[in-house]
C-alpha cells in the first residue's frame, strides 16, 4: 500500500489506534479507515516489536470494538 | 450569560423512566456522581399513575413481569419496601400462571422507589447533545447548558437520534442504520371514572382480540383505586388512524366500544396520547455504544425487551459500559 496519508493523518491514526477506548468503529468514523487499514498503517509505521505489542493489546479487547462491547454487555438474552 | 455552563456532572442520565433510574442507581453504587434529567412533571416515564379525585389510574405500563434474576431481586426489594405487590398470575380466559406485579399505590410508586438517593432535575428538556473536546455539552430547551463526562440517553430512540443530530453528532453508518430501524407503536389511553362498579371480573384486566381496544383494566379491581375507574388502551392501528382527530371524540368512540365491559355510566374521562408506547422491533443488544471516549450510550426498552424489565436491564448494561469506560483499563 502506498503512503497516501499525510504526517498529521498518520500520527492521528496511530494515536487513535493506541487509545484503549477509541473503538475501531470510531476510528472509521473519524478517519474513514476500517480496522484492516488501521492495522496496515500500524504495521508500516511501527517497529515490529511495537506493532506486535499493539496487536496484543487490542485484539479481543472489548472496548476497542463496539460490537464486542455491546455483546459483552448483553449477557444471555431473555426469552419471550 | 447565554453560554455559561450551568452545571457539571460526571455522568448525565437523560430520562427518569425505568432505564434511566436503573442506570443512575447502578452508577451511583459504583461511586460515580450522577445527575438525572427528565422533561416530565413526574418521574417514571411510561410507568405512570394519575389521580382524579378518588380515582387512581395506571395509564401507561399495566404490570411488571420478571424473568431475569437481577430484576426479580429488585422487585422483591420493592415488595419488602411496600411499593410492589403481586397483582395476579394472568388474565382470563387463559391465565398462564406467570406472576404480574403492580406498584402500590400505582405503577409510579415503583419509579419513585427506584429514584431513592438520586439527584433528579424534573421538567428539564434536553434539546441537543454535542461533543466539546473530551466531554459532552448538553443544551436544554430553556437554553441552559450542562456539561458531562458521560451520557446515558434513554429517550425513545427516534427522539434520541434527533437530540444527537441537533448537536452535530455523527453516527457511524452501521449504527445509524440499526437505530433508524427502531419504530414504536402509538397508544391512545382513556381514563374514565365510572358511576358504579364495572362488569369486569377479577383480577380486572382483559385484552380483547378484535376491535379498537387492545387492553382494558379496572383499576378498582386491580386494587389501586378507591372509586370505580377504568383504563382503556387503544390498539396501535386505531391510535395511528385517530392520532390527528379530536381527542374527546376519539375517547367517546373507545368508551362506547368498551360499553359491554363497563355496564355503567361515565362520570368523567381524560385521554392521554403515548406517541412512543412500545417498540415494534427491539434491538438484539442491551444498549448502543455511540462513543466510549467520552462515553455516550443509548438505553431503554427498545434494547433489552419492550417492557419495564427490558428497560431496567438496558439501563444496567449502559451503566456497566460507563463504568468500564471510566475505570483504569484492564482486559475484560
Ligand atoms: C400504554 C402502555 C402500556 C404498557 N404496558 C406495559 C406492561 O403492562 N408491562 C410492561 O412491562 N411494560 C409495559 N409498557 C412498556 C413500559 O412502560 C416501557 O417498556 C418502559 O416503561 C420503558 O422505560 P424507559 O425508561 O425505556 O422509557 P420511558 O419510560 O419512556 O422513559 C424515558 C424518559 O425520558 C424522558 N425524556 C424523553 N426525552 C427527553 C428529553 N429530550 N429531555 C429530558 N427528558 C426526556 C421522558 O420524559 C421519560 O420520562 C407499556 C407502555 C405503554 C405506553
Amino acid at each position: 500500500m502506498k503512503s497516501t496519508y499525510s504526517l498529521e493523518q498518520v500520527s492521528l491514526i496511530i494515536r487513535y489506534a493506541w487509545e484503549d477506548r477509541t473503538t475501531f468503529e470510531e476510528i472509521e468514523q473519524r478517519t474513514g479507515l476500517v480496522e484492516k487499514q488501521v492495522v496496515e498503517v500500524m504495521r508500516r509505521e511501527l517497529k515490529p516489536s511495537s506493532f506486535r505489542m499493539w496487536r496484543k493489546r487490542v485484539s479481543g479487547r472489548v472496548t476497542k470494538h463496539r460490537r464486542l462491547l455491546e455483546r459483552h454487555l448483553s449477557g444471555p438474552s431473555i426469552e419471550e | 450569560m447565554q453560554n455559561a455552563i450551568h452545571r457539571n456532572a460526571d455522568v448525565l442520565v437523560i430520562g427518569a423512566g425505568m432505564a434511566g433510574l436503573s442506570a443512575a442507581a447502578a452508577l451511583r453504587k459504583a461511586g460515580l456522581e450522577v445527575l438525572v434529567l427528565d422533561k416530565g412533571k413526574q418521574i417514571g416515564g411510561r410507568m405512570a399513575t394519575r389521580r382524579v379525585g378518588g380515582a387512581t389510574f395506571d395509564h401507561g405500563a399495566q404490570f411488571v413481569t420478571a424473568r431475569d434474576p437481577r430484576f426479580a431481586a429488585l422487585l422483591e426489594e420493592a415488595q419488602t419496601a411496600g411499593v410492589a405487590v403481586e397483582w395476579c398470575r394472568g388474565f382470563t380466559p387463559e391465565a398462564d400462571g406467570h406472576k404480574r406485579w403492580r406498584g402500590t399505590p400505582g405503577m409510579s410508586a415503583l419509579a419513585n422507589f427506584g429514584s431513592i438517593g438520586l439527584e433528579i432535575v424534573q421538567e428539564k428538556q434536553v434539546a441537543a447533545v454535542s461533543l466539546m473536546g473530551d466531554h459532552w455539552l448538553i443544551r436544554m430547551a430553556d437554553v441552559e447548558i450542562y456539561s458531562a463526562g458521560a451520557i446515558i440517553l434513554t429517550a425513545p430512540v427516534p427522539q434520541a437520534l434527533v437530540l444527537l443530530e441537533a448537536g452535530g453528532i455523527q453516527l457511524e453508518q452501521a449504527l445509524k442504520t440499526r437505530l433508524s430501524a427502531i419504530q414504536y407503536e402509538r397508544c391512545l389511553a382513556v381514563m374514565a371514572v365510572l358511576k358504579g362498579p364495572s362488569l369486569m371480573q377479577a383480577p380486572g384486566g382483559f385484552a380483547p382480540t378484535h376491535g379498537p381496544i387492545a387492553w382494558i383494566a379496572d383499576n378498582q379491581l386491580k386494587g389501586i383505586s378507591d372509586e370505580p375507574a377504568v383504563t382503556i388502551h387503544a390498539t396501535d392501528a386505531f391510535s395511528v388512524a385517530q392520532w390527528d382527530q379530536n381527542r374527546d371524540e376519539t375517547a367517546r368512540v373507545l368508551l362506547s366500544a368498551a360499553e359491554k365491559w363497563l355496564g355503567v355510566g361515565i362520570k368523567s374521562f381524560q385521554i392521554h396520547a403515548w406517541r412512543y408506547s412500545k417498540p415494534k422491533q427491539t434491538d438484539p443488544l442491551r444498549c448502543a455504544v455511540v462513543s466510549l471516549s467520552p462515553p455516550l450510550l443509548l438505553a431503554g426498552d427498545a434494547f433489552a425487551g419492550p417492557r419495564v424489565e427490558g428497560a431496567a436491564l438496558s439501563g444496567w448494561a449502559a451503566a456497566e459500559a460507563v463504568i468500564h469506560a471510566t475505570r483504569p483499563v484492564q482486559n475484560l
